[in-house]
């Protein structure tokens, strides 16, 4: 046992070894550098969905095949790659957003939204949203909304969405 | 068991040295745009009690990075215009006048090189400032910058505050 123990934690330093490693090390560039990349949250604009200093991954690949759907939480590039905001797509291109007495209305229509469960009193006009745009907000409602960070932007901003 | 242990870390050593070597040599200019953008965010800075003479000269190293003229773009501050680099200089030194101490961050860097002259970077910029009675505040945003190769030295020639979403 203690033989095994010993093997596993100082293997031999032969070519098969130096294979796996360079394999190992490979593999977990590509996936954790590139497919799911590990994040920490901070900030409260998606409570309660996503607390401040919870761990996730951004799942690089999640809008490869499709587009990103009015519900769907995303991940907007913000100005390199590592730095990412944290937001929930409401309305795709083409529709209309606006909010009255701080509930959501897309296309004119009342919008449910249990996530959002704190007290909002936002106003906004409605305004459509460009073709190729997503319009993303926050769940965190009870800020006031000028300080909150929403509104429409290009899906070639989207890098990808959380795990869970 | 010594050996192995000594022959492990020499592998890492030299995997680390290799690997740093070979990115040095595959993004020599990148590191160099890189090491610039880091360079002037440290010259942005301003210690607490930071005498007239270090910010002059402070001031006047800045003007090494930057284009005959710049322009800039913010819609936080409503600022859309070109600016001499003299301009930009005694801009700079009023700012700091009425700032007790600054601290400037560039994050998140990403070099996109268009030629051999020419580059575009893309970082998150935070500053903390305090102001001379004590007031604090904190900004972050996302800024697109345009360099320039002039005499063999990367030089900002654009600023612009990029708009992620638009409401």
């Amino acid at each position: 046992m203690t033989k095994r123990i010993r093997k596993f934690f100082l293997p031999d330093l032969n070519r098969g070894f130096f294979i796996r490693l360079a394999c190992v090390a490979a593999a977990a560039y590509v996936i954790f550098g590139h497919v799911i990349r590990p994040m920490r949250i901070r900030g409260e604009s998606m409570l309660p969905t996503y607390r401040n200093g919870q761990f996730s991954f951004c799942f690089t690949w999640k809008y490869t095949f499709r587009r990103p759907q009015p519900g769907d939480i995303v991940m907007v590039k913000y100005a390199g790659r590592k730095v990412l905001l944290l937001k929930r797509v409401v309305a795709v291109g083409g529709q209309t957003v606006e909010f009255r007495y701080g509930r959501l209305f897309v296309d004119g229509e009342l919008r449910p939204e249990p996530y959002a469960s704190k007290p909002c009193n936002w106003e906004l006009p409605p305004r459509e949203v460009k073709p190729g745009h997503v319009y993303v907000i926050g769940d965190n409602r009870s800020v006031p909304m000028d300080t909150h960070h929403f509104g429409q932007t290009p899906l070639s901003r989207i890098e990808g969405g959380p795990i869970w | 068991m010594v050996k192995k242990i000594a022959l492990a870390v020499l592998l890492v050593v030299a995997l680390t040295v290799g690997i740093t070597l070979v990115k040095q040599m595959l993004t020599g200019e990148e590191a160099r745009i890189r090491q610039r953008c880091q360079h002037l965010s440290t010259l942005l800075s301003m210690p607490p009690g930071e005498k007239l003479p270090a910010a002059a000269l402070r001031a006047e190293r800045l003007r090494g990075f930057l284009t005959e003229t710049c322009s800039f773009s913010t819609s936080t501050y409503k600022l859309s215009r070109e600016l001499s680099r003299d301009e930009v200089i005694s801009r700079y030194l009023a700012v700091r006048r009425m700032l007790r101490s600054v601290d400037v961050l560039f994050k998140d860097i990403v070099v996109e090189p268009v030629t051999d002259l020419e580059a575009t970077v893309r970082f998150m910029v935070r500053a903390n400032a305090t102001a001379e009675d004590g007031a604090r505040e904190s900004r972050t945003a996302p800024i697109m910058a345009s360099l320039k190769k002039i005499d063999g030295k990367w030089r900002f020639a654009e600023f612009r505050e990029e708009t992620v979403l638009e409401k």
